[in-house]
């Protein structure tokens, strides 16, 4: 026993010598089509991952704020990428939340919570991590952030990717 | 020799909160290997509700999921350790489990094909037939311990998979479940076939067999063989897109050296929905007949109030519709949803009218309220206001009052539920967060208690994040993605933390 924990012990200790690579994901949009999360991240762009669930009000409430901050200003540098994790209890509700919001995000659905344990182990709802255009996990936001696109600017700024000011 | 393991475990913590920061040391990645790592420790002191003299039991739950991916390929372990802090006699220090590997994986994906060995997560269609999933909450981690090998073309899906049920057996939750498999094996085989015939439609046959033979191994004592279909076809009118799923299941069970056929069992579950914004309306339907098998998650159309425990023998319909109020300045909603319940033989009715609305800029008010009666057995009457005050930059508060009210007819013994709950926080940024609670329950007997009170703070402070307890809780119905249950009365302390990234 003392000889595992001490393994692990080094181990635990070699994780964070390593960089912070966001998790590559793999899923299926809503639409039906495989995507992968590489296929959004470009070069000189953020890439804003939204976990979301349709009983999740203030998940609402972030997209919607991220959809109007887009509109108002279409050149900011992030993609925007959205991760369902409605369960088969509310899952058929999906479809119909992303009509009624008219939500324009790509939305990859994730009912085993098989993405979303990958980013989160608390599974907390409103979740995003906003990731580089290197692919590293620049920053993750918890909860409904009202100053996230500030955040989000300082925090690509600070992995030396983006320079853009808002 | 328990708090030398305690301090070691604890030393491994330290080594992994104070590692660097997220966004540091990016540059320091090897090759084209990520590795990743999850943390989690749970530290709980609690009473015992029915011997509140009793020495409280004290806990430290922790686990790890360790991951290393490169390109298609996933490794990963996931382990746990549990000790009692305090010697509450020889029978709770043999129940500490320094160290138990819980899941290992290894995935790899690639544009048309999805190959996992080791553990993995399995779901049919909306889990009436199978679902394999994990729940934080209630401490559930059921997996498929075998392999899974998924092809999936353009159009077209064939998915097959086999092995051993596997439950997590130190579950990190402080209302955690029981395990499902105690003394059991359960061995499943399943395959399925999709695809798209036409735009927008999707058509899928599975069938599932399942074996189950006591730990001892004497033989398989219960097989459960499922068959079914799922049809899913978007765009069916405007705006419009419906959903249906049929499941046959057949069970022998075998007593006393005797083979017997039990009912065939029937589960079906069908939706329709239109969504031209700003409306949302939608109807689903439910029928599970003799459908007994205990690894799935089924719609049950449920509202998160009430213990749905009947998911065996019940039909029911709901109807729902949201509007949403000057883009998105609020909603309104109501839903109503009849049901019969094979097992009590009572009909069951719950409406259900909820809203959300933005007054101003620093104002925000959410409202549900709702009456669900099965006549002659019980009724309850439910309601909750919460309000959200933004005070200064990133800093707010929230105010929260709920109310049951109920009469459950257990037999001949009618009982009263009363249950009054305030929950005040103020949320000083995304980092800090402190809570307090109060609940008065009036009809409780003396000796539970008619008073819970409680406080909790939450920290966030880069990939660390901090949550502590203090108090009491009632227990009673607790909700978790679908899944209710009654959870005892809670007395004490708890501290958890999550690492992850």
């Amino acid at each position: 026993m003392t000889t595992k924990s001490l393994a692990l012990l080094v181990l635990f200790v070699a994780v964070n010598a390593f960089g912070r690579q966001a998790p590559v994901f793999r899923g299926e949009l809503v639409t039906g089509e495989r995507v992968s999360l590489n296929d959004y991240i470009k070069p000189e762009k953020g890439t804003l991952v939204c976990f979301w669930a349709t009983w999740c009000v203030p998940c609402m409430e972030e997209l919607r704020m991220i959809n109007e901050k887009l509109k108002a200003d279409p050149n900011l540098p992030i993609n925007v990428i959205t991760v369902n994790v409605d369960s088969s209890e509310t899952s058929s509700d999906v479809r119909p939340t992303i009509s009624q919001q008219n939500l324009p995000f790509p939305v990859i659905l994730d009912p085993k919570k098989e993405i979303f344990t990958r980013y989160q182990q608390g599974q907390a709802l409103p979740f995003s991590a906003l990731v580089n255009d290197k692919g590293e996990l620049a920053k993750t936001f918890e909860g409904l952030n009202e100053n996230l696109f500030q955040e989000i600017n300082a925090a690509l700024a600070k992995s030396k990717t983006i320079t853009h000011a808002e | 020799m328990p708090n030398k393991k305690i301090l070691i475990a604890a030393i491994s913590m330290l080594a992994l909160f104070s590692g660097n920061s997220q966004a540091e040391n990016l540059e320091e990645s090897v090759g084209a290997i990520h590795v990743t790592s999850q943390d989690h420790l749970l530290i709980a002191s609690k009473k015992d509700p029915s011997d509140p003299n009793a020495e409280p039991s004290q806990q430290l739950m922790h686990e790890n999921r360790l991951g290393a991916e490169s390109g298609p390929y996933r490794l990963g372990i996931h382990f746990t350790n549990k000790f009692f802090l305090n010697n509450q006699g020889a029978a709770n220090s043999s129940n500490n489990k320094p160290f138990t590997l819980e899941k290992k994986h290894l995935t790899a994906e690639f544009s048309n094909w999805d190959i996992q060995l080791g553990d993995s997560y399995q779901e049919i269609g909306k889990g009436i037939a199978l679902s394999l999933y994990q729940d934080d909450v209630f401490g559930l981690n059921n997996t498929l311990e075998g392999a899974s090998l998924k092809y999936r073309p353009k159009g077209f899906e064939v998915l097959g998979f086999a092995g051993r049920l596997n439950a997590i057996n130190s579950p990190v939750a402080v209302f955690a479940f029981e395990n499902p498999l105690k003394n059991r094996n359960v061995w499943l085989m399943g395959s399925s076939v999709g695809g798209n015939p036409w735009d927008g439609a999707k058509i899928t046959g599975h069938y599932l067999l399942a074996l189950s033979t006591p730990t001892n191994y004497s033989g398989f004592d219960k097989t459960w063989t499922t068959v079914g279909t799922t049809i899913q076809q978007n765009d069916l009118f405007p705006a419009g897109e419906g959903y249906a799923e049929v499941n046959a299941l057949i069970s022998h069970v075998r007593v006393a050296g005797r083979d017997t056929v039990l009912p065939t069992g029937w589960g079906a579950y069908s939706s329709i929905s239109w969504a031209p914004a700003p409306w949302k309306v939608k109807w689903e339907g439910k029928l599970y007949e003799d459908y007994v098998f205990e690894f799935r998650r089924p719609p049950t159309l449920e509202e998160d109030i009430v213990e749905t425990t009947n998911t065996s023998r019940v039909v029911g319909s709901k109807w729902a519709a949201d509007y949403r109020i000057n883009a998105g300045q609020g909603t309104v909603g109501a839903s109503y949803l009849v049901a019969y319940d094979r097992m009590t033989q009572a009909p069951i009715h719950h409406w259900v009218a909820n809203s959300k609305y933005k007054v101003s800029s620093l104002i925000e008010l959410e409202g549900k309220s709702g009456y669900r009666t099965s006549p002659n057995r019980n009724w309850l009457a439910h309601a909750s206001l919460k309000g959200k005050l933004k005070t200064f930059k990133g800093q707010w508060v929230e105010l929260g009052y709920r109310k049951q009210y109920g009469r459950i007819k257990l037999d001949l013994l009618p009982a009263t539920e009363d249950r009054n709950a305030i929950d005040f926080s103020y949320v000083f940024s995304e980092r800090i967060s402190t809570s307090l609670g109060y609940e008065y329950l009036p009809e409780n007997a003396p000796e539970f208690g008619k008073h819970f009170a409680n406080v909790s703070t939450s920290l966030r402070f880069g990939a660390l994040a901090a949550k502590a307890m203090l108090g009491q809780t009632s227990g009673g119905t607790l909700c978790s993605a679908g899944i209710c249950r009654q959870v005892p009365a809670f007395t004490g302390a708890q501290v958890e933390t999550t690492y992850s990234f």
